[in-house]
């Protein structure tokens, strides 16, 4: 019997017992892999670069939307600019920038050139969208995307996992089907 | 090891990458191997045989005739 230092706590075994209840649901599930595979995919810093410049584009395309707005879209592109500026300060604010290869001096100047339109057209012009492009092809020239599909397939099915050890087997595999060739 | 066992971890080695049946029916398959007819073997086994020769090129309709056959010889045992 375990003395009482090692019982747990009431609050513990509460813990516990919601651990090991989801850990079996979890593992009786197709949940279970998908969390195996968002953690495959968190330590894979390629697969992680892929969806990080997947969510800046979507991100980039929302705020040109909202650029779309007057007023809205100058603040945030504004605010966004102030991001950035920090950024060569805190390098971690750049990293998670919507617009992290373009430099400080280039969205700006993005910005202010940008002046005339935004008021031409009472601030719905969507100048942004300038920003989207430029930063969408540095992703793009980069590969960023060249792996999504993989990615997001192997998200929702399992399937990059599946061909990868698919093509390590295939020689077991050959052999094993020859057995029932004649 | 005779051939028949062999048969059956060869028939292990292809259900392991088959998409024709899902993870529940590949665990039934394997748990009722040897209790499986030699046909019923090799039928199973020529199946799976022609999925990994033909995973590019599946033709659905030959595919679905094997698993057919398969069913009735199995189901009538069972």
């Amino acid at each position: 019997m375990p003395s009482l230092e090692q019982q747990p706590s009431g609050l513990e075994i509460s813990k516990k017992e919601k651990l090991e209840r989801l850990e079996k649901s979890l593992s009786s599930s197709e949940r279970a892999g998908l969390i195996k595979r968002w953690r495959d995919v968190s330590n894979n810093s390629e697969a992680k670069e892929n969806l990080a410049a997947f969510a800046r584009l979507g991100i980039n395309v929302g705020i040109t939307i909202a650029d779309m707005v007057p007023g809205a879209g100058e603040a945030t592109e504004t605010g966004l600019n102030v991001l950035r500026l920090a950024g060569n300060v805190y390098p971690w604010l750049r990293e998670i920038h919507p617009t992290k290869s373009l430099s400080a001096t280039e969205t700006i100047a993005v910005q202010a050139l940008s002046s005339p339109a935004e008021l031409a057209s009472l601030g719905t012009a969507p100048t942004y969208l300038i920003n989207t492009i430029r930063q969408t092809w540095a992703d793009y020239k980069a590969g960023n995307f060249s792996k999504l599909k993989y990615v997001a397939g192997y998200l929702i099915t399992g399937d990059t996992d599946y061909y990868n050890k698919l093509k390590e087997n295939s020689s077991n595999l050959d052999t094993a089907a020859g057995l029932f060739k004649k | 090891m005779d051939l028949k066992m062999q048969k059956i971890e060869a028939i292990k080695t292809l259900l392991e990458f088959s998409l024709l049946f899902n993870n529940k029916v590949k665990a039934e398959i394997i748990n009722n191997l040897s209790k499986f007819t030699e046909p019923e073997i090799e039928s199973l086994g020529k199946l799976l045989a022609i999925e990994h020769e033909n995973r590019s090129s599946l033709d659905e309709a030959t595919i679905k005739s094997y698993i057919e056959n398969f069913s009735k010889t199995y189901g009538k045992r069972h």
